[in-house]
């Protein structure tokens, strides 16, 4: 049997007996009431109950999507443990449902779960379930509540659709479990809707080795929020237009690895963490709020920060108390702060790219820092050896920031024209500041390649048009002689 | 109204036959073009460093230029016996002072189109044309700043006797707006309670026309987080379309301000003589 013709057969067989089932219970009332009074009508109605329950199995079996929402958990607690569920693809099932046992619920398309509960509408409380090609509709509206909750280890939920104003998928206490390729959509409010009405989209805690990977996380509060859980990788993830896209808290050695942030408050927010692996994640665009930025570390020790991009970020990578971390060949590109180091200590920062950010360094109060061979396009340097990095440093001066520390309203100065003067005057002493002892002098740092053709030939008219009328009225009405 | 363009038109011609206004010209196209050629193309569009450099040129230049090449406009007049001439006709102040405001806005408008014009042109063959909406906001804010520094020059002019004066006068304002500003502001504003810092900066900010054109411009670049949580309620308040709507009244008040006050001053001198 086809695996297709297999599910629709299982599924068909335990509407069946539900339907069976409930044929039997009301045919026992019917015995035990009394004989006359309304035995008879009984008997219609439950007549009338089983045909609609067939008529429903068989409009469901030709796959139409129209009728109510058939109860999800009787389906399950007919499927036998280790056995596949597979609802109709377009057809809706009711939820909250309590999976307890072992087994695997799939759809051949697209199968709906409607929850009005305020249950989540799928619990995972046995190991080793599978969910497959699910579309879950939450209508809870508590953030705290999940649509999806797991509470068990080893499951695997693939390709998942889940619209919620609540939290998305929650995994408590559930060690290695996989999420993958799924798309989490919160906050019907949209973009506008406040960051604390909304839920996590993935959400993780005292859950270890699990893998999040290939999902897509809109308008939630966090994307993916992972708190006191170990060796959680997060990989090839896509997180937009939320609060943080990617928060760790207090786990050890998660793995933020090629993941994507677009429009969110912060990338990636990484806080009291020792032994992370953040590599090749891109942030762009996280410039919206006065308190956005691509990447920020706090607390964050012994941790490979490597190859990623933040771009057009208010900030692009943020460090506070972090200690010993490498930061490697990164590119910092077009962001209004490159990177702000505060009260940090002994971090190396390697073979990175600082491009046409506005200001592209700020530091206080950190020592130790190794900074070699970075790339800073707004320095001349003089290289008399010829190895392709300058003899002179590089030197982040901290005055901007030791301002506007003490007086947050300074922050109007942000590259005052006159503010170099003043930081001039102060430029006393650079012993403690924070130095590039090694510019690199040259960088394969290469923008990304849309060149905007209809732009450029547009702007070569508007210029020549703009010069042209420019001569002409100046020789028409200032130089010629009327 | 006769008489404004009369004055306007002959301002125009009479800006065109100075050989400062030809110098600011090439300074300006010269700059312009350069940082346009020097830059990265990663940073053209947005709130970047090319940007940014952009803005800072425009405020190191544009206000020094207007401010002298006004106020020297002026004082030429008066030095050159042209005013005595003219006030002998039945020529009004107002007509007088709004005829050069007029004319002299075209001459410095001309000067940064030109400037627009050329590093526009041959950034766009060279393949490092800012986009057009960076373009167009630059040269709003270039027209702005000279329209404003205009007003100040206008009572500069009516205030000074000589060229001399005008010049002394001018430099010390262009330092005391564009350069000195953060330093004197932070050396005054520290003797104020804390909470009284911001709203003192705030007002002090619609007093300095080029403060109050860069921090618009910035906000309009998207770049208005980079101001902080202080300015928060601002920023969200000038990105919505009524901000530049009230941004727009300022700038006209600052003008009708400016040009009121240089009439009268100019008017007293007149009846004094």
């Amino acid at each position: 049997m086809e695996p297709a013709d297999r599910g629709v057969h299982c599924r068909r067989s335990a509407v069946q007996r539900h339907a069976d089932r409930a044929r039997e219970e009301k045919r026992k009332a019917k015995f035990k009431r009394r004989p006359g009074g309304w035995g008879w009508a009984g008997a219609f109605r439950s007549m009338l109950f089983t045909g609609l329950l067939l008529g429903a199995c068989a409009s469901a079996a030709w796959g139409s999507g129209a009728e109510e929402a058939a109860p999800l958990q009787p389906l399950i607690d007919d499927t036998p443990a280790g056995g596949t569920l597979v609802l109709v693809s377009d057809r809706a099932y009711a939820g909250p449902a309590v999976i307890d046992k072992t087994l695997a619920i799939r759809s051949d398309g697209e199968a709906l779960v409607i929850n009005h509960s305020d249950k989540p509408a799928l619990s995972l409380q046995a190991d080793g379930i599978r969910l497959q090609d699910l579309f879950v509709k939450d209508g809870q509206i508590d953030p705290k509540k999940p649509a999806i909750l797991v509470q068990s280890d080893h499951n695997r939920l693939e390709r998942l659709r889940i619209e919620t104003q609540a939290g998305g998928i929650y995994l408590r206490e559930a060690h290695d479990n996989a999420i993958l390729n799924s798309r989490i959509e919160g906050a019907r409010g949209g973009a506008s809707e406040a960051y604390s009405r909304r839920g996590n989209g993935i959400d993780l805690m005292n859950a270890n080795r699990n893998r999040i990977e290939g999902n897509t996380l809109v308008h939630v509060h966090d994307g993916v929020y992972v708190e006191s859980s170990n060796e959680t990788r997060v990989q090839g993830n896509h997180a937009v237009d939320s609060r943080y896209g990617y928060h760790f808290m207090f786990s050890g050695k998660p793995e933020l690895r090629n993941n994507t942030g677009s429009g969110n408050v912060t990338g990636g927010m990484i806080m009291g963490v020792e032994g992370a692996v953040v590599e090749g994640n891109r942030f762009d665009k996280q410039n919206e709020n006065v308190n956005s930025q691509g990447i920020l570390l706090f607390d964050v020790r012994r941790s490979m920060i490597g190859h990623n991009r933040v771009e057009g970020n208010r900030v692009g990578i943020y460090m506070e108390n972090a200690t010993e971390n490498a930061l490697t060949d990164n590119e910092i590109v077009r962001n209004f702060i490159g990177m702000q180091m505060i009260r940090s200590h002994a971090n190396t920062l390697r073979n990175s790219a600082f491009v046409a950010n506005v200001n592209q360094a700020q530091s206080v109060d950190s020592q130790d820092n190794v900074l070699e061979g970075n790339y800073w396009d707004d320095f001349q340097g003089l290289d008399t050896d010829g190895d392709g990095f300058s003899e002179m440093t590089y030197e982040i001066d901290p005055f901007f920031l030791q301002l506007t520390k003490d007086t947050d309203a300074y922050q109007v100065f942000f590259q005052a024209p006159g503010l170099p003067f003043l930081a001039q005057m102060f430029r006393a002493d650079t012993t403690n500041w924070l130095k590039d002892r090694r510019p690199l002098l040259a960088s394969s740092f290469v923008p990304d390649g849309h060149v905007d053709e209809d732009g450029r030939i547009l702007m070569l008219f508007a210029g020549a048009a703009l010069l042209l009328s420019t001569l002409f009225i100046i020789y028409r009405w200032g130089y010629r002689r009327s | 109204m006769r008489h404004t363009r009369t004055i306007a038109l002959r301002e125009l011609k009479l800006g065109f036959r100075n050989p400062w206004a030809y110098s600011f010209m090439a300074l300006f196209a010269v700059f312009s073009l350069a940082l346009v050629l020097i830059q990265s193309k990663a940073g053209l569009s947005g709130y970047t460093s090319t940007t940014g450099t952009m803005i800072n040129l425009i405020l190191y230049l544009l206000p020094l230029m207007t401010l002298l090449l006004g106020a020297f406009s002026l004082t030429a007049e008066k030095e050159e016996g042209g005013w005595r001439l003219l006030s002998s006709f039945a020529l009004s102040t107002r007509a007088f002072i709004c005829g050069k405001y007029i004319g002299l806005a075209g001459v410095l408008i001309l000067i940064v189109s030109f400037g627009f014009g050329l590093s526009g042109m041959i950034g766009a063959i060279f393949g490092h044309a800012f986009p057009p909406s960076s373009f167009g906001r630059f040269l709003v804010f270039s027209v702005l700043l000279i329209l404003l520094f205009l007003g100040i020059s206008a009572i500069l002019g009516a205030i000074c006797r000589n060229r001399w004066q005008a010049l002394t006068y001018g430099v010390a304002i262009w330092f005391f707006l564009v350069l000195g500003w953060p330093t004197l502001l932070i050396a005054v504003l520290g003797f104020l309670p804390y909470l009284w810092i911001k709203p003192a900066l705030i007002a002090l900010i619609f007093a300095n026309p080029a403060e109050l054109n860069r921090l618009f411009l910035i906000v309009k670049m998207g770049g208005g987080s980079i101001l902080g949580p202080e300015y928060y309620r601002w920023v969200a308040w000038i990105e919505r379309p009524t901000g530049s709507l009230v941004f727009a009244a300022v700038c006209v008040l600052w003008i009708l301000a400016s040009v009121g006050i240089s009439i009268i001053l100019w008017e007293r001198g007149r009846r004094s003589e």
